[in-house]
């Protein structure tokens, strides 16, 4: 219990630090506590699989809270996907640093789909990324992070956007993803052993690691007011390898994944002593 | 019988509330710790510039108008640097920051060369080798060197130098520095920015130790995007004039205001003039 008290709050400050760190100049990284700061506060609603593989969806609420140095912060670009992250490095649009993210744990007994299935605990995923700005309108990116708690392995998403400012206000971003995941990052969703067979009558199945998924996303941004901005994406991923051939996805599931989200925030300055 | 008990329940509590409690307390020790440290630096400052008499002040926002593009640009457009110096844009902040300290201090005349002070200052890529400069006060320690070796006269009270300061902008969070414009390109039309980017650093006269430090807040206005500083939306007219700045008296002026807007608070946080009566 404790264990997962102290990941949460690790991703917890990962998360709160990260939105405006994200791609944050290394010449104001960690400043002083004196000086303005920008506090940002929302909320998202996103509709998502209901477990990675389902063929129903889940609609959730997340709060927006991010806090960070005054200036330059609503120009940020942040793909809806990208993990929390903070830059340690940055130069000439070329930054590296952490990234974390969270992903759900799976409970068998609140899907029908699952019955028989083992349920998967909540896993952080911590490591690093990496992106790349050649132009302000082009951006790529790399995240390698490894799973504690309800996987162990590895998975690396790489993504490419291009961002559109179709006038000052409205920004339209998008472009393709690819995903790659270590048999011990896929067995845990995918895998269905002799015992959970006979429990839900789907085959024996070991998944292995290799290419997860691959698919494409977009999202619109705009700038009502200084103060007020709304968001919307939509990503869609297809499963591929053995997350696509995964009984559970053929027989019960789909390799198709749509993800929608709405949001809005509203950003204001303090001051601190 | 209430503090006793209290401490009788002590060692019986879990395990999770023994580890959590130290660190509670760290926690609380750090918050205190760095709260402790602003009210500090705010009395030393006070207490120093409470007995200050003379002040002098060196200004050095620059004579370079920077003409930077984001947006739909080319990957290989790079910002374009104007000489403003026949603005005099340092002769009238200096007699704009005379006039507002000259209230409470007696304002005396320096010589300076201010190449040195308008030098821009190499930040590391590296964020934690970036953090460890500003613990160590490289620039700042630059600046009190700068001031005990360039400026004549010495021995005054009170030195406040104004330079130019840095802001993130655009997409991937470059860096804008000082005075000039930045142009937003998008699909449908153009949208420009005036910036005037400057911290004010306070020095003492004698031991050359900073007292204090502040980058000019941004406006209040209705300038879409914010940057670390003062700010205004601009025009086609601005726009067009930002190109080739050093002959437009209406950019002149435009940008005189915004330095103006900023001056008195960023002097009332580091208590060089008092807070305006309501």
């Amino acid at each position: 219990m404790r264990q997962v008290v102290r990941n949460v709050a690790a991703a917890a400050f990962v998360m709160v630090s990260a939105a405006r760190a994200a791609a944050q100049s290394a010449n104001s990284f960690i400043p002083s506590p004196s000086g303005l700061w920008t506090l940002a506060i929302g909320a998202n609603f996103d509709g998502q699989p209901a477990f990675e593989g389902s063929k129903s969806d889940k609609l959730t609420g997340v709060p927006i809270f991010s806090l960070g140095p005054a200036g330059g912060s609503t120009e940020r670009f942040r793909g809806p996907l990208d993990s929390a992250s903070i830059a340690l490095f940055d130069y000439e649009g070329f930054s590296a640093g952490l990234a974390g993210k969270t992903k759900s744990a799976r409970t068998a007994a609140n899907y029908t789909e699952l019955n028989g299935l083992d349920d998967v605990k909540m896993a952080i995923e911590l490591g690093g990324f990496v992106q790349y700005f050649p132009t302000d309108w082009f951006r790529l990116r790399t995240e390698l992070r490894r799973g504690f708690g309800g996987h162990t392995g590895v998975v690396a998403d790489f993504s490419a956007d291009v961002l559109v400012p179709v006038w000052s206000r409205l920004t339209v971003s998008g472009g393709p993803r690819f995903t790659l995941a270590s048999t011990q990052a896929t067995a845990p969703y995918f895998s269905v052993d002799a015992v959970q067979s006979a429990a839900s009558g789907l085959p024996v199945f070991d998944a292995k690691g290799g290419a997860h998924s691959a698919g494409a996303g977009t999202q619109v941004r705009y700038q009502i007011t200084p103060k007020w901005e709304a968001h919307a994406y939509v990503e869609y991923d297809r499963l591929l390898g053995d997350a696509a051939a995964s009984p559970l996805v053929e027989q019960k599931g789909s390799p198709n994944q749509l993800s929608l989200g709405l949001g809005a925030s509203y950003s204001f300055d303090f001051h601190l002593p | 019988m209430m503090t006793r008990r209290r401490a009788r329940s002590w060692p019986r509590s879990g395990a999770a509330d023994r580890r959590t409690k130290p660190f509670v307390r760290g926690l609380i020790g750090l918050l205190l710790t760095l709260v402790a440290s602003g009210c500090a630096t705010l009395k030393r400052t006070d207490v120093r510039l409470a007995s200050a008499k003379t002040v002098g002040i060196v200004s050095a926002i620059g004579d370079d108008f920077t003409f930077t593009r984001a947006g739909l640009t080319a990957p290989t457009e790079a910002e374009r640097h104007s000489p403003v110096g026949a603005w005099g844009l340092d002769d009238l902040i200096t007699i704009r920051m005379g006039l507002l300290l000259g209230g409470r201090y007696q304002v005396e005349g320096l010589t300076y060369s201010r190449a040195p002070f308008a030098t821009k200052e190499a930040v590391s890529p590296f964020a934690v080798s970036s953090a460890v400069s500003k613990l160590t006060s490289a620039s700042e320690n630059r600046l009190s060197d700068l001031v005990r070796t360039q400026v004549a006269p010495q021995g005054l009270d009170v030195y406040v130098v104004l330079t130019r300061a840095a802001s993130p902008y655009g997409s991937r969070s470059r860096i804008v520095t000082g005075v000039g414009v930045i142009e937003r390109v998008a699909v449908l039309g153009s949208s420009g920015q005036l910036h005037a980017l400057y911290t004010i650093t306070v020095i003492d006269g004698h031991t050359f130790k900073v007292i204090g430090k502040e980058q000019a807040a941004a406006l209040e206005g209705d300038e879409l995007f914010r940057l670390k500083g003062p700010s205004r939306e601009i025009g086609a007219e601005l726009l067009s004039a930002a190109q080739t700045p050093a002959g437009s008296d209406t950019l002149k002026a435009a940008v005189i205001d915004l330095i103006d807007r900023g001056l008195p608070k960023t002097l009332q946080e580091l208590q060089l003039i008092d807070q305006p009566k309501p």
